[in-house]
């Protein structure tokens, strides 16, 4: 993920577009305002940040209204459980219980790993599973060790 | 209301647009600069650049497109957008629904004309 600095009128821009996009789906609003840090960021790479280049690139990516009302509005669907993801910090917690069993723990890690590099579902999940696995792993790593030294 | 031009476009545009971007990157993966160069030939498509970054996230969301960042030799990496086959897919019944539907308007336009 890129977060180059941008001249301060496109940082300007850019939070006021990420003002506008509240109430918006909040993955959506996100994606959206890396994407056109991007975009500056490779126009000004290209072209050089002088005060024509960066007024050109707004009047291209046009008015944070205009962008706003073209995006997804925040509703139940975005707010529904992702199961998916509710299972996996399940097997996570499962791992972190039965941790002397390390398969589990990287099978919970992988799974984990593999959601976050995905694009659905809960990242707030995603992430707690990733952790609890990766403590889990660890556990399961220092009792292997500590058997093998004993 | 009497419709303008403006009002008819955004109409038109709704269920339309995601499929031209997912026939843009039917040549190739491409980063956002580059959709939008794309598009911009013809103005008709978007309102503005800024429009194609929340689609280009909802195509992402469904699954029609995956995004990878790669190098690139003159700035920060770029995000490419590459079609999935479900995206491919998803294009393909669009093209041949939108040639039935655009004959239909066409004939019944300049048939009552």
């Amino acid at each position: 993920m890129t977060t180059t600095r941008l001249p301060d009128l496109l940082e300007a821009y850019l939070a006021d577009l990420d003002r506008a996009l509240v109430g918006t789906d909040a993955r959506e609003r996100a994606e959206t305002i890396q994407a056109m840090r991007e975009h500056a960021s490779e126009v000004i790479a290209r072209d050089g940040a002088s005060d024509a280049t960066v007024e050109r690139v707004i009047t291209e990516l046009g008015s944070v209204e205009q962008i706003a009302a073209s995006a997804t509005p925040a509703g139940p669907a975005s707010a529904s459980v992702a199961w998916g993801d509710v299972w996996l910090l399940v097997c996570a917690v499962a791992s972190l219980a039965l941790f002397v069993f390390p398969v589990v723990a990287v099978g919970a890690l992988i799974w984990a790993i593999v959601r976050l590099r995905g694009s659905a579902g809960s990242r707030a999940l995603q992430r707690a599973a990733l952790v609890v696995s990766v403590v889990s792993v660890v556990l399961a790593t220092g009792l292997v060790i500590s058997h093998w030294v004993n | 209301m009497e419709p303008t031009p403006a009002s008819v476009l955004t109409q038109l545009r709704k269920g339309t647009v995601d499929f031209c971007v997912l026939a843009c990157l039917r040549s190739g993966p491409a980063y956002g600069l580059e959709i939008a160069d794309r598009l911009r030939q013809d103005k008709v498509l978007f309102d503005s650049d800024g429009t194609l970054y929340p689609l280009l996230s909802r195509l992402r969301q469904q699954g029609w497109v995956t995004t990878t960042l790669e190098p690139s030799p003159v700035g920060p990496p770029r995000r490419y957008y590459r079609l999935t086959q479900s995206g491919e897919a998803a294009l393909k019944v669009f093209i041949e629904t939108w040639g039935r539907f655009a004959a239909d308007v066409t004939t019944t336009i300049e048939d009552h004309s």
